[in-house]
């Protein structure tokens, strides 16, 4: 599939020539840049389903002497990461740096990360996967550090130490799996065939390796600890991605892992206590805060242990909505982050005593609030529901009651997103008042995401089924 | 093909309200009215037609060799609540054009009330949970939208978050049902859950939507919501008490009766049904707010609908199902106009004058009338046919009577405070003046209270169910109990003016403040679990930022030993030399 | 004919030696700069050259002129032609050339030495050079040369001790299997005289506990001697153990490879444990050098073919990434920007200075794909392969323990600051630009220079 590394290519040029063409032009050359990798993404979607097995796969010798090739094999889960990435990185071009602050840089590492993502979702052996896993995570800690406000230097230094200590451990465990797959490749889909011939000790040692990286990148409980910080430290166009994307690094790593190594399924069910308690956990967390950034960086918490329900359940619905989760709550997570960024870009904060009566002088970043609040509660007819209903058959179908217990945190999410919308947005004790006014570039931003969520919610039939 | 289509004047009228925005004026409320008004005619044609019950299913996914299917039906039960609906849509968008006088609140709000009736009439007509499912969460959501209009209302966006964290915990309980009863037969077909014989799994999902029907339904202990959604808009109350959202949960309960009777949970609906009727009426005797009054009210009669299914009578629940409709909805937009007219004074004991707009007094004595149960208002019907259903199990028979002694009573305080005499020209200048909108679908209310007397005769053949018969006892004893009422409601307050408030009996009687109270203290037991929760979290922090520090704090050690002495680092190059000496001296 | 090659490089060596004599009493610097350069690139092609035709020649049987000691002329003559480009800003650049040339002569020597007899004399000609050079500073730098000058005298003279005791041995002293003399029993002596080879040559090559005196003469060496230390001296001395212990003691590598592993493990400890603590830059940057020595002797102790491999990857992205960083460094250095916090606003004063940094940096910490991250992936991989999990893993637990000092910086530089414009001199950017060149184009393309060190290494373990 000669598009993906043509979607780089424009992606790297635009991360080249936001440095040369003047600063006022920053935005629109960003969003023409994700705008046709965006539509690339969707070609490729509804053209799936007609493409033989060579046109979804590009291969170029790379390092011939290990036998790692630039290899990019569409799937039908990377296909619809790639479309979620392209989604929220256009999104986050467009709506997500209200101020024009360090406008250049803010682009330019949205596609930096969007190129990223790109090439981890759809690289087709795992050192090309490790090597664009590394840059969306350098890229994500320019990001938060860089862009960030309020404490995201510390921040931005917790989720890097994080960040790096996952890639040491990943870089490990694909070192390992390359010396003990017989035939020495780094080729997900020569292990995924030759998984079963690794030593058993050799497989646990990978599997509990690579589960730690991919869990801090979730993240999952108690892995978690970056995670408010960076998120709600990081811009708004930062805790987009982060949620929307890095998150889903996370997630599709713990899906490639249980392809490649048999052992996984012996395990499957203590990761769904794990997922289980990180999801609760992160509901109490969540309901407690006073910060609605924060209370939204738990939330993508809660969502992503619902991912993770998924995966455990380790049969076909299980996975299907695992995958439909990354993409809903995905979009519903960038959407929220996207939203509250606004919020607190036009009223000076977000805590949630002091935007009382947004709705009032902000009215379309409230409604999309609420929207992304459907979308991680999963109403119907938003993304979400589509996949909380695939995830938690799949883990009924696997574990039976037990699996169905993690769907209590979507009744608390629901509890305490709403308690936040009326004490914040609906309250007029006292209103607060706009420092800035509102910001045309938003409305698209927001367009973009709930016509997403909706008309994935309405229509899954074209995500779902893919082959 | 016509179920299908049932929904779409509703989404066409909401969609194009919105999308007028702020230029529409006025047309909003006219589409809504005129698209409200085809689909009457459509759902007239509908059940008139009495075609055979045929399911229409649409592949909404299909994954793995399953398919998980929209389906609709358009059996007469259905479209029976189809008609209910379209009977009431219109009037209550005709009262709206009155009422929402505000212009720059018409497109949010019949985008709003469009979606909301909408997604009821997706209800009305689904064939199986899954759609149901779909439906019962957008009138969540919608009705979420609609009770916090007023968001600039404190009050007003508490109702909705009170409301919409409840039905949240319903609609949860429904996914999962859902799930459970899809992952055991791979159908969520009604008719073939129906077709199901008990098993353990059939109870669980029963449970399960038990429970979401009780919060939809209002039923104890989740009815905590349903008197403070009166800060909603009236066309809003109206609606949602009269043909919609709580008659969702009863009426999902009455399609699914036979599963609930054989797995046994009806005992449930009986005994939960027979609470929430005794905490309506207690508190609709000391409630003041005129809107209130009547939405414990509705609690009562969502209390007796529940109780008839508990009693496993299909017909009693449906007669009380579709009298209550139309008695619930003139109150509901008679309290309004009162309201209006009295400066959006929400106290009975604040208004006066009802009787001087005399088509409207004259409404609202009928509605009353209905509401107490007296022949030969239709409320007559719904109440008798649960009163006999009850006959042969005396407490319960008793306790049914004395409820409609009470509610009785209270209806007639409803209508009796506010019809004292005023002299105060302005108010009734206000009165007279009352828009037309507001009083004229009232008047048609009235006339269906009248009416609905045929569905005894009509309804157990279109539905194919057994009629009910009412002995003349029964009918003696609950028209005595009811005149009862009237007679002490007149006495006290009509000729007496007894206004007097005795607190301490209030108190007793007011228990939504009760009710608010232990689900303030269950919300204060998850916030402290949510506060110990976040203490362990920042230990969890400290404590890797203790690791952190231990591997800083060597790397000072190391530094501060490295001194820049350079005896020091002939000495290192020494000891250096000498260990690796040892060692392989020692490892030979 | 191909011998030819090794005369030519031999002769233009003198050349060198000989114009940075001749032309230290001439006043034109640019001829200078101009002679210096040329030959080394003249040496820089004919290497690379060689490399393809596949060259191997003995010269006086004390030079081995073939692919794996061409392969490090040619990444040394680069390396030089980056310090002649930083020291020509310099005052006293005459001087500064001439020993240059000398010191280029050792370095050369050192590694197309076929006798341990050539490693020991052109070490000596390269430390002596680089004692010379740094005392040429002031006086700010004659504590360091002294420092230098003490630990380099023991180096030597341990290292001629150790060439004493296996004389009886190994008469020859050539740079091929020890040939034991079974007139003399036990191996106790072997053994003693390879670990004072060891030790010898971890004084140079900075391995704990051998290295305690880096950060003090890196500290105090000028700005472009620096670079020169830690990219060139250090890389010299591992060419040299690498010499040492896969040929003569071949056969002992089953106890050295159990001393290096430890030796490693504590090298990237301390280096990474001291560095993180570290609040002026240049010393941090001395340490990570020091963690980086650790991480190059991972692929000796697996003393296999692959991770000689490795290690001759990592000693190439190092000789970049330490001579770009510290190129930047000393030049903030002399401009009075020292510590971590001095740092502050880098990103707004001087992009092209923070940006280029930043990925030096990030190539030392070994992110992809620069080329610090294949270095490392090849290190780590070959401990793997050679069943060293445990060493692996501490390795990428200290690649990982480096990312706080590098990310501390980046930080720093990334803060606002209200001061202006930085200017970075054009030398100094030139430089950097060729590391930045290197890092960036065998870190995404890593096959050719791959292609090329096997082959080499497949040269030197036959």
């Amino acid at each position: 599939m000669i598009l993906i590394p043509i979607m780089m290519l424009v992606l790297l040029a635009a991360v080249v020539g936001e440095y040369i063409i003047p600063e006022r032009h920053s935005r629109a050359l960003g969003a023409i840049a994700s705008g046709i990798v965006l539509l690339l993404s969707l070609y490729l979607i509804l053209a799936f389903n007609s493409m033989t097995a060579v046109q979804t796969t590009f291969s170029v010798s790379y390092i011939s002497s290990f036998g790692i090739d630039l290899s990019f094999v569409l799937s039908n889960i990377s296909v619809i990461l790639v479309l979620l990435a392209s989604i929220v990185s256009f999104a986050a071009v467009i709506g997500g740096n209200p101020g024009g602050e360090r406008r250049r840089a803010s682009n330019a590492l949205i596609m930096l990360f969007e190129l990223a993502a790109i090439g981890f979702f759809t690289s087709g052996n795992l050192f090309i996967l490790f090597i664009f896993w590394d840059v969306g995570v350098v890229s994500a800690f320019f990001m938060i550090n860089y862009l960030g406000s309020g404490g995201a230097r510390s921040s931005a230094k917790n989720y890097l130490i994080y960040s790096i200590f996952a890639s040491a451990l990943l870089l490990f465990g694909i070192m390992m799996i390359y010396f003990y797959t017989p035939v020495h490749s780094f080729n997900l889909s020569t292990i995924e065939a030759s998984g079963a011939s690794i030593p058993i000790w050799v497989q646990e040692t990978i599997f509990a390796l690579l589960l730690i990286a991919f869990f801090v990148k979730m993240p999952v409980f108690p892995l978690h600890s970056w995670m408010s910080d960076a998120y709600s430290d990081a811009s708004t166009q930062g805790s987009m991605v982060l949620s929307g994307i890095l998150s889903k690094f996370g997630a599709y790593g713990v899906f490639i892992l249980f392809l490649m190594l048999p052992i996984s399924h012996t395990y499957a069910k203590y990761i769904l206590i794990i997922a289980i308690v990180s999801a609760l956990y992160a509901a109490f967390n969540a309901m407690v805060q006073s910060d609605l950034k924060r209370m939204a960086a738990y939330t993508s918490m809660i969502e992503s242990s619902l991912i993770l329900v998924g995966i455990a359940a380790y049969n076909s619905f299980g996975s299907e909505g695992a995958v439909y989760g990354m993409l809903a709550y995905g979009l519903a997570a960038s959407l929220m982050f996207l939203s509250v960024g606004s919020i607190e870009f036009t009223f000076g904060s977000r805590e949630i005593a002091a935007i009382k009566g947004a709705v009032k002088s902000a009215s379309a970043s409230v409604y999309s609030f609420l929207i992304a609040l459907f979308g991680s509660t999963g109403v119907p007819i938003t993304a979400g529901f589509i996949a909380d209903l695939f995830i938690f058959i799949g883990s009924y179908q696997s574990y039976g009651f037990v699996g169905l217990i993690p769907i209590a945190s979507l009744v608390m999410m629901g509890g305490y997103l709403y308690y936040a919308v009326d004490r914040s947005f609906l309250s007029t004790f006292k209103h607060s008042h706009p420092v800035r006014i509102e910001y045309w570039h938003w409305d698209m931003g927001y367009a973009v995401l709930v016509a997403a969520i909706i008309v994935f919610g309405i229509l899954p039939s074209i995500l779902i089924g893919l082959r | 093909m016509i179920d299908a289509l049932l929904i779409a004047p509703f989404i066409f009228a909401g969609v194009a309200s919105l999308l007028l925005g702020k230029r529409s004026k006025r047309y909003a409320s006219y589409l809504s009215i005129a698209s409200a008004l085809i689909g009457t005619l459509m759902a007239t044609y509908a059940v008139i037609s009495e075609n055979v019950a045929a399911v229409t299913r649409y592949t909404w996914i299909a994954f793995g060799g399953y398919s998980i299917n929209i389906s609709l039906t358009d059996a007469h039960l259905n479209m029976l609540l189809v008609l209910l609906i379209y009977i009431i849509a219109p009037l209550i968008m005709f009262y709206s054009l009155g009422f929402m006088d505000k212009r720059d609140e018409q497109s949010r709000f019949y985008f709003e009330i469009n979606m909301f009736a909408a997604a009821m009439i997706l209800f009305a007509i689904s064939a199986n949970l899954l759609t149901m499912i779909v439906a019962w969460e957008w009138l969540g959501i919608t009705s979420y939208l609609l009770i916090g209009f007023w968001y600039h209302k404190k009050r007003a966006a508490r109702a909705a978050r009170m409301s919409i964290t409840i039905i949240v915990f319903g609609d949860i309980a429904m996914l999962a049902a859902l799930i459970v009863l899809w992952s055991t037969y791979g159908s969520t077909s009604f008719t073939y859950l129906l077709s199901q014989a008990a098993s353990p799994i059939i109870s669980v999902i029963g449970i399960l939507i038990a429970l979401a029907i009780f919060t939809k339904s209002a039923q104890f202990p989740f009815m905590g919501w349903l008197a403070e959604a009166m800060e909603g808009p009236t066309p809003v109350s109206a609606f949602l008490h009269s043909s919609t959202m709580v008659k969702a949960g009863v009426f999902l309960a009455i399609v699914l009766m036979p599963i609930f009777y054989e797995t046994h949970i009806i005992n449930l609906f009986l005994l939960f049904g027979i609470i929430t009727a005794l905490i309506g009426i207690t508190n609709a005797v000391s409630a003041k707010h005129i809107k209130k009054i009547l939405a414990y009210s509705t609690m009562e009669d969502l209390g007796l609908m529940m109780v008839a299914v508990g009693l496993n009578s299909i017909a009693a629940a449906i007669f009380f199902f579709v009298v209550q409709t139309f008695y619930k909805a003139l109150l509901f937009l008679d309290a309004g106009a009162v309201m209006r007219a009295n400066g959006e004074k929400e106290s009975i004991f604040e208004m006066r004058g009802s009787r001087s707009n005399r088509l409207l007094f004259a409404t609202m004595a009928i509605g009353a009338l209905s509401i107490a149960g007296i022949f030969p208002f239709s409320g007559f019907l719904g109440k008798i046919g649960i009163d006999a259903q009850a006959a042969t199990n005396i407490p319960l028979y008793a306790i049914l009577i004395a409820i409609d002694f009470v509610s009785s009573a209270y209806i007639f305080r409803w209508l009796f405070v506010p019809m004292r005499q005023t002299s105060d020209t302005v108010l009734i200048g206000r009165y007279k003046r009352l828009p037309k909108s507001m009083v004229l679908p009232g008047v048609i209310l009235a006339v269906s209270v009248f009416a609905a007397d045929i569905i005894y005769f009509k309804l157990p053949a279109y539905l194919s169910i057994a009629s009910i018969s009412v002995g003349a006892l029964h009918a003696v004893i609950e028209s005595v109990a009811v005149a009862l009422g009237l007679i002490i409601s007149y006495y006290v307050y009509a000729r007496s003016h007894m206004l007097k408030r005795h607190k301490s009996i209030s108190m007793l009687l007011h228990n939504q403040l009760i009710t608010e109270a232990l689900y303030y203290s269950v919300g204060s037991v998850f916030y402290k679990v949510g506060y110990a929760f976040e203490y362990f979290e920042i230990y969890l922090y400290r404590f890797v930022k203790i690791i952190g520090a231990l591997v800083y704090e060597a790397g000072g050690q190391i530094r501060r030993s490295v001194n820049g002495d350079v005896n020091l680092y002939v000495a290192g190059v020494a000891i250096g030399f000498i260990i690796m000496l040892l060692f392989v001296v020692f490892y030979l | 004919m191909y011998a030819y090659v090794g005369y030519l490089i031999a002769a233009l060596l003198g050349l060198l030696v000989i114009s940075g004599i001749t032309f230290k009493f001439n006043d034109r610097r640019r001829l200078l700069f101009g002679t210096s350069v040329t030959i080394f690139a003249a040496i820089l092609i004919i290497s690379l050259v060689s490399i393809l035709y596949g060259v191997d020649v003995y010269l006086f049987g004390l030079l081995h002129i073939y692919q794996f000691s061409l392969l490090f002329v040619s990444l040394f003559s680069f390396a030089f032609i980056l310090v002649e480009i930083l020291g020509y800003g310099s005052d006293n650049f005459e001087l500064f050339n001439m020993f240059v040339g000398i010191a280029a002569a050792g370095v050369f020597l050192v590694v197309m030495a076929y006798s341990i007899l050539t490693i020991f004399i052109a070490i000596e000609l390269v430390s002596i050079s680089t004692i010379m050079m740094i005392m040429t500073g002031g006086k700010r730098s004659v504590e360091s040369a002294t420092k230098l000058f003490i630990l380099s005298s023991i180096s030597i003279s341990v290292f001629a001790f150790a060439m004493v005791l296996m004389l009886p041995y190994d008469g020859t002293l050539s740079l091929s299997l020890l040939s034991m003399n079974s007139s003399i029993g036990g191996d106790y002596i072997i053994l003693l005289s390879m670990l004072m080879f060891i030790a010898a040559l971890s004084i140079d090559a900075s391995l704990f506990p051998f290295n305690l005196w880096v950060a003090d003469v890196y500290q105090g060496a000028q700005d472009y001697v620096t670079p020169m230390l830690s990219g060139i001296n250090k890389k010299v001395a591992f060419v040299a153990l690498i010499y040492i212990l896969f040929i003569v003691f071949a056969s002992y590598s089953h106890i050295s490879s159990v001393i290096l592993e430890v030796v490693a493990v504590a090298t990237m400890f301390f280096g990474n444990l001291v560095a993180m603590v570290q609040s002026n830059v240049k010393r941090m940057f001395a340490y990570s050098s020091i963690s980086q020595a650790g991480y190059i002797l991972i692929g000796i102790t697996t003393f296999s073919a692959y991770g000689l491999e490795a290690s001759v990857f990592q000693i190439f992205a190092h000789v970049f990434m330490t001579i770009g960083a510290f190129a930047i460094v000393m030049w903030m250095e002399s401009k009075g920007i020292r510590s971590v916090d001095d740092y502050k606003g880098m990103e707004h004063r001087n992009f092209w200075a923070f940006s280029s940094l930043t990925l030096i940096m990030l190539s030392m910490a070994g992110i992809p794909p620069l080329m610090g991250f294949f270095g490392k992936f090849l290190l780590f991989s070959s401990a793997i392969s050679s069943g060293l999990l445990a060493l692996a893993f501490i390795g990428i637990i200290n690649s990982f323990i480096s990312i706080y000092y590098y990310g501390k910086l980046i930080s720093s530089m990334l803060r606002d600051t209200d001061k202006g414009f930085f200017y970075l001199g054009r030398n100094v950017r030139i430089v950097v630009y060729l590391c930045l060149i290197a890092i960036i184009a065998f870190g995404v393309y890593p096959h050719p220079l791959l292609s090329v060190i096997s082959k080499s290494v497949s040269s030197l373990i036959h």
